[in-house]
């Protein structure tokens, strides 16, 4: 008997940073068909990144470097080489921060079906799977020249813009550039280049995990 | 002249009567314009004034239920749920049936903002213990990682929250709940693993009580279901849930208006039947349903007026109302026929004194269900009181006035008056040996009986809108309604240091039980807002261990990191309660009770008895709490107003009996025994039957006392010729009423199943007991209906 549903408690602080975000149709679906259809999508996608993150409070920019790995529906490595050395493996399970000693940071998302959104976001983000990222967010852009393309993403939802203002995206066959202007006000701009395809390395392959 | 001035003042009497009536009439009209009528059954229970903050935390977690109705879709696919959802809300959309959809996205937004300024002082209790320890240079490094890392999105600026603090108090938060946002629904996994469900949310718009006994929140979820079911590709399982207290309430509605159809139209055909097969004229008929009429409608402008507004379940009782008041009328006309010369209003002064005392007897046992101090019963109590009197009155104001001509009867009445000379009478050694028999066989039949003070015995919600309930509460691991601490002191901030130091007290209890697979979880307002003295520790422990980790990590960049302000007082319990911030978990806060303030403190999980008593035992150690059971408080109240209701019931006895012998010296046992010897024949049947013994079946049999000992009353009153017709009024008047109890019998509801069902067998077994204990009276064998 249960005349006094409770379910509101708890409702309104919801897995906050992982948001409710609602599919709806594409707001511009040629612009997205035409630009998937300029992309490769390799199942091994590697390269290297450079990334500047221009943060509140900071006169300077920071810069790292690394490589990344986009495994299709695996996910994705992130290897930060310089400043400092670490790796972030995203899969739809899992987020894990592997440091110079090992597993730091483990989270596991299936209990949390918000921050998998994010997991899923990022991997979408990387892959430039438009489609995946039309769910999310609003885009707007434009074709550039025979082969390139820029797109900028808005959240669709309340709840996400508190994170993200703006996504913008440029590439042709693959994502050469990322700026993700968070809520917050700090910003990473990101640039993607020496694109390879190639298969995954045993150990490669072992840090996605089963 | 006598005749003249008798005339007058019951005229008179009429006129302001019809005045009374016209009123009514005015008040009836305008209460049905929007009816305020209550279904919930604890508004039935009485008020516990030893705990008026366990009271208080029922009605507001009540009220914040209200309006809520929760759709739950399950299946093992969930982009096939998230189709099917879109279809269900479309559906139910299309409907217009007053059921619009709840988006939480907005509130989210707005609980952060809330709660941006204070984030200094929210930690979870596991980053307390590790900040308390840390070393600044250890902290530094993955502070310097996060910096250069992948951004995920954070809630806070870097500099806001170097050490990322922040989100594990959110999720923790977001722990306290089962469901989850997912792809603009709300998702959560069924714990067996086979499904996964999505979660809708719905708040009504309008009331549940149009009383037309349509559903049309339940039909329009229904059709919803069913669209949503087509939807699914075909051999997936798509299940569909709803519960909500709405949906109880209109169920409630539409089964109460159809009990109140059954038994009241039901009733009203059955004395028309009666009175016409008996009297075979329209007057009396027409007569005595304006009577019935005007006690119903008088009854329940009444209630309203005094009561404020009237519980559904006192319309389904007093629709059996409409069997017990024809007796006035009855009455009135079958003495008509005995003596149709008769100037009509001597014949009613002459019938006065009898019909008062019947009056005053029923009344009187009516009365009786006030005596305990149950809200509903004091309801149903004045209902059927006041549409006693009020028919009771029609009959002696309007009657005389308005029954014209003469009054012929039929064979039938006659034959059925003569009757009573035929029926066995017994004597003797042959009455001993039957009164010994019947109550041998009675004692053994009352043995088998089982007493039940369940309080479900109010509750009479479909068992598959209960079944859908408790599998949502399961599912989204909802606190229990009626179980839960109290947490008492004498400021806002003791109350919060209380259930900050309980949540401590039963941590380790509660962690025992969620490893045994049985998770247990607290629903408290320091969750949301912790006492100012752990916020002050809160934002000592975060300034110190930020601001050394922004010198090191600043130092290393060369840069010069400022800590932003943050709030330097703490969170404001009032404010949080005006935010939206507060959803959800504001009905938990009771504020000021008597002297200091209290909040209630929910149960997650809650499964068994067991757990219950472990939770119980181990929190009374702490100071200012107290365990509330209200479900098992008030059934505790019902079984101890059993056990007072049966001693009364037997002074009750003990009175009448003393009251007869005044009036009858040693005859008065042949007006007593019929109904003394039916409440055990009551029992027996209820054992037989394996219907539980209850407080509204002991209830009934003090109202089986007052009516039955009326039937012996008449019996013994009528002497001579005169007793076959008021065995005729007695039956017709008997018979009625044990159609309307036994309608009553039929009602879903427990109790007023139980009610009914002891009554009607009751008044049966008074009946056909009176007149075999009646005197021998040698004329009484000589019978006077004059139909010619």
């Amino acid at each position: 008997m249960n005349r006094r549903s409770l379910l509101q408690a708890g409702l309104a602080g919801l897995a906050l940073w992982t948001a409710a975000l609602p599919a709806h149709a594409q707001s511009a679906p040629d612009l997205l068909a035409e630009v998937a259809r300029r992309m490769d999508n390799p199942p091994v996608l590697r390269g290297e990144f450079e990334q500047t993150k221009t943060l509140k409070g900071f006169r300077r920019p920071l810069v790292s470097k690394g490589s990344f790995l986009m495994a299709r529906d695996r996910g994705v490595q992130w290897v930060t080489a310089r400043p400092f050395a670490s790796t972030l493996v995203v899969t739809r399970e899992r987020l894990v921060t592997l440091g110079e000693a090992g597993v730091q940071q483990q989270i596991d998302t299936r209990q949390e079906p918000g921050l998998r959104a994010v997991n899923e976001m990022l991997m979408a983000l990387l892959a430039g799977d438009v489609k995946a990222l039309s769910a999310r967010f609003k885009s707007e852009g434009a074709l550039q020249g025979a082969k390139g393309w820029h797109l900028v993403l808005s959240p669709r939802d309340a709840a996400l813009a508190g994170f993200i203002a703006r996504i913008e995206l440029d590439g042709d066959t693959h994502v050469t550039q990322v700026v993700l202007k968070e809520a917050s006000g700090d910003d990473s701009h990101i640039r993607f280049f020496n694109h390879a395809t190639s298969t995954l390395s045993t150990a490669e392959a072992g840090r996605f995990g089963s | 002249m006598t005749r003249v001035s008798a005339w007058r003042t019951p005229q008179w009497l009429a006129a302001v009567w019809l005045l009374v009536v016209l009123a009514i009439a005015g008040h009836q009209w305008h209460f049905w314009q929007a009816p305020s009528l209550d279904t919930d059954v604890f508004a039935l229970l009485p008020q516990d004034e030893q705990a008026p903050a366990a009271q208080l935390a029922m009605r507001q977690l009540g009220e914040q239920g209200e309006r809520r109705v929760v759709v739950m879709l399950g299946a093992a696919d969930w982009s096939a749920i998230q189709k099917a959802a879109l279809v269900f809300d479309q559906s139910l959309v299309g409907a217009k049936a007053g059921l619009r959809r709840v988006r939480e996205a907005g509130v989210v937004a707005q609980t952060m903002e809330f709660y941006r300024p204070y984030r200094d002082a929210l930690l979870t209790d596991a980053q307390r213990e590790s900040l308390r320890h840390a070393d600044p240079q250890a902290l530094a490094g993955p502070a310097l990682q996060r910096l250069h890392g992948l951004s995920t999105g954070q809630p806070t600026s870097w500099l806001n929250d170097p050490l990322g603090l922040w989100p594990a108090w959110w999720s923790q938060r977001a722990g306290l709940t089962a469901a989850r946002p997912r792809d603009g629904l709300l998702w959560v996994a069924d714990p067996d693993g086979r499904r996964q469900w999505a979660v809708l949310l719905y708040e009504t718009e309008g009331s549940a009580f149009r009383l037309d006994g349509e559903r049309r929140w339940g039909d329009a979820l229904d059709q919803a279901g069913k669209a949503a079911q087509n939807s699914v590709a075909e051999g997936t399982s798509l299940k569909v849930l709803h519960a909500g207290v709405p949906l109880h309430a209109e169920a409630g509605a539409a089964q109460g208006n159809r009990e109140m159809n059954t038994i009241g139209w039901g009733s009203l055909a059955a004395v028309i039947a009666l009175v016409w097969w008996a009297f075979r004229a329209v007057r009396p008929v027409a007569l005595i349903a304006v009577s019935l009429l005007v006690g119903c409608a008088v009854a329940l402008s009444v209630t309203v007026w005094v009561f404020g507004q009237v519980h559904l379940l006192t319309l389904v009782f007093g629709a059996s109302l409409v069997g017990v008041a024809e007796d006035f009328g009855i009455h009135y006309f079958a003495s008509r026929l005995a003596s149709p010369q008769t100037e009509r209003w001597s014949l009613m002064r002459h019938l006065l004194p009898g019909l008062m005392l019947a009056l005053v007897t029923s009344v009187l046992g009516y009365l009786v269900l006030a005596v305990v101090p149950f809200p509903g019963l004091r309801q149903m109590a004045l209902f059927s009181s006041v549409g006693l009197v009020a028919a009771f009155l029609t009959a002696v104001c309007w009657f005389p006035a308005l029954d014209r001509g003469t009054l012929r009867g039929s064979r039938m009445a006659s034959a059925v008056a003569a009757s009573l000379a035929r029926w066995p009478r017994l004597s003797g050694l042959r009455l001993w040996v039957f009164i010994l028999a019947f109550a041998g066989l009675c004692a053994w039949g009352a043995s088998q009986v089982k007493v039940n003070d369940d309080l479900r015995q109010l509750q009479s919600s479909p068992p598959t809108l209960m079944k859908a309930q408790i599998e949502v509460g399961r599912l989204l691991q909802m606190p229990s309604p009626a179980q839960f601490f109290v947490v008492q002191g004498p400021t806002p901030q003791d109350v919060l240091v209380r259930e900050e130091a309980l949540k401590a007290r039963l941590a380790p209890l509660l962690a025992r039980m969620t490893a045994q697979g049985e998770p247990v979880a607290l629903s408290t307002v320091s969750d949301w807002v912790p006492s100012a003295a752990r916020q002050s520790e809160s934002r000592q422990l975060s300034k110190q261990a930020e601001t050394e980790v922004l010198v090191a990590v600043g130092q290393m960049l060369g840069e010069d990191l400022q800590r932003p302000a943050f709030s330097t007082t703490p969170i404001d319990l009032q404010a949080w309660l005006d935010s939206p911030a507060s959803s959800g978990v504001r009905a938990q806060w009771l504020g000021q009770v008597g002297e200091g303030y209290a909040s209630a403190v929910l149960i997650r999980g809650l499964a068994n008895k067991a757990q219950a008593q472990a939770l119980q035992q181990d929190a009374e150690q702490v100071e200012g709490v107290r365990w509330e059971d209200r479900a098992g408080d008030m059934s505790r109240l019902l079984g101890r107003f059993r056990v007072t209701m049966g001693w009364l019931l037997l002074v009750g006895h003990v009175v009448v009996w003393a009251a007869l012998a005044l009036r009858f010296g040693r005859a008065a046992w042949r007006a007593w025994l019929p109904t003394a010897l039916a409440s055990l024949g009551c029992l027996a049947v209820l054992g037989w039957l394996g219907e539980p013994f209850q407080l509204f079946s002991l209830l009934a049999l003090m109202l089986l006392l007052g009516m039955g000992v009326d039937y012996g009353i008449f019996l013994l009153e009528h002497q001579g010729d005169d007793q076959g017709h008021a065995w005729l009024a007695v039956l017709l008047g008997a018979i009625s009423t044990g159609l309307s109890f036994g309608l009553l019998a039929l009602s879903a509801t427990p109790a007023l199943h139980a009610f009914g069902l002891t009554l009607l067998v009751g008044l049966t077994l008074v009946c056909l007991l009176a007149p075999t204990f009646r005197s021998r009276i040698s004329d009484s064998q000589r019978v006077i209906v004059s139909s010619e």
